[in-house]
């Protein structure tokens, strides 16, 4: 076997060749249902387990790594804390003052606010993508938990993605910071429509964009952006983040915003699925 | 080939890569653990082994996380025949010859994936592919030098290669 391999390399290279790039043309053809194949499928299910076992090692081990350097930069940590906790103690009464008057205007309107309570399934991030193009992680959950392709992913900071892919056991989730990813969104500030997008290049940092944002659009840093539930895939009110940069280019016609997720997609551990 | 040690040493690559590597990233770029792996393993095995174990390797990876199947496989499958190509020219292999080979080789596929994202409809300059890519192949390479010798000592004690 191995001397007729030998022998006719060359030929079995180009012919092995040619039929990956066939395969490539069908998948890149069929790819729009979000199904797993079922090879994919059957090699998801064999090695979820193994990859859910092996990085809660991994996790556990760079835990106690992360542990000893928090213990180390503790102190001074705690000082900005008790801070923030006092600064934000006063943040909650403004808002229950809020609240109230809120509740006294809705019901002046006679207003009915919408429930917005999403059945939740909690996952554990099992894989990521072994390369740099794309981010892309795996969730310990699939068909057979009642998820299914589309589903919104959120950790408890903010939106993290949608899943784009599954198989019975495992679900491939694509974040909003991947280039192929869009999210209907609106400013929470002005109530305006935006759509955020991944951005190659803004994504080694954990960034995405947003797009459409018109050059006089009342806009600043800081400025909340959350899910505008058009498109269908993403439910309304779901926090993504934060405006982090505004350019705008003369003769441009729009404005250029880098968004800042609430998730830190560096250290997603563990999700819900809604 | 030592097949147990095969399975155990693409298993290790494979999990390593998917769990561990986003850990060591670098201004969030991670090296390639399977290729480094695939190439070291080409170099002790020879063209034919080692294409064998990037097709299988390739289509994992693109199975499990491929957004068009295909793509890891040829990439896998190209560079790893080319390097162990070229291993067998030199005569022999390295620490600084599997660095240098798999830094060169991983920096054209990184080069020629991006131009086919490019094609696809990506919009990313010139300029990005270079701060992108040149990191990754180095990192890579960097990788593959410290496979290299573990695999070394495995094929010695075992005597496997």
């Amino acid at each position: 076997m191995w001397n007729f391999i030998k022998k006719k390399f060359i030929p079995i290279l180009i012919v092995f060749s040619v039929a990956i790039f066939v395969a490539m043309g069908i998948s890149g053809a069929t790819k729009e249902n979000g199904k797993a194949s079922l090879p994919s499928d059957a090699i998801g299910i064999v090695l979820s387990p193994v990859q859910g076992a092996f990085s809660w090692v991994i996790g556990n081990f760079v835990g106690i790594g992360e542990y000893v350097y928090d213990m180390s930069t503790s102190v001074e940590e705690n000082k900005i804390l008790k801070n923030q906790i006092i600064q934000l103690e006063k943040m909650a009464r403004d808002r229950e003052e809020y609240k109230n008057e809120n509740d006294r205007l809705r019901s002046l309107l006679d207003f009915k606010e919408k429930e917005q309570n999403y059945p939740t399934i909690g996952a554990e991030v099992i894989a990521k993508e072994p390369g740099n193009w794309f981010q892309i992680f795996t969730i310990n959950r699939g068909t057979m938990d009642g998820l299914e392709q589309g589903c919104a992913v959120l950790d408890s900071q903010g939106l993290i993605g949608y899943i784009f892919d599954i198989g019975t056991t495992w679900a491939k989730v694509a974040t909003i910071i991947d280039m192929d990813t869009n999210v209907g969104a609106l400013l929470t500030k002005t109530g305006e429509q935006v759509v955020v997008e991944g951005d190659m290049e803004l994504s080694r940092e954990g960034l995405c964009k947003m797009v459409y944002i018109p050059k006089n659009a009342n806009i600043m840093i800081g400025d909340p952006v959350e899910t505008s539930g058009l498109g269908g895939v993403y439910p309304k009110g779901l926090f993504i983040g934060r405006i982090k940069e505004i350019n705008t280019q003369q003769g441009d016609l729009y404005k250029e915003v880098v968004v800042e997720p609430a998730a830190d997609f560096q250290r997603i551990r563990e999700v819900l699925v809604i | 080939m030592g097949v147990f040690s095969t399975i155990i040493i693409f298993v290790a690559a494979y999990l390593l890569q998917t769990t561990f590597a986003g850990y060591i990233a670098i201004f969030g770029i991670k090296p390639d653990l399977i290729l480094a792996a695939l190439i070291c393993f080409g170099a002790f095995h020879g063209k034919e082994k080692g294409a064998l174990m990037a097709v299988v390797m390739g289509i994992v990876v693109d199975l499990l996380f491929g957004k068009i199947f295909g793509v890891n496989t040829l990439m896998y499958l190209y560079i790893v025949v080319a390097a162990s190509v070229i291993f067998e020219y030199l005569f022999e292999h390295n620490v600084l010859t599997v660095g240098t080979v798999t830094f060169v080789l991983s920096l054209a596929g990184g080069v020629i994936y991006s131009l086919i994202l490019v094609l696809s409809g990506q919009s990313f300059g010139l300029l990005f592919i270079v701060k992108m890519v040149a990191p990754y192949a180095l990192y890579t390479a960097v990788a593959a030098a410290v496979i290299h010798p573990v695999l070394a000592r495995i094929y010695r004690r075992y005597e496997i290669a």
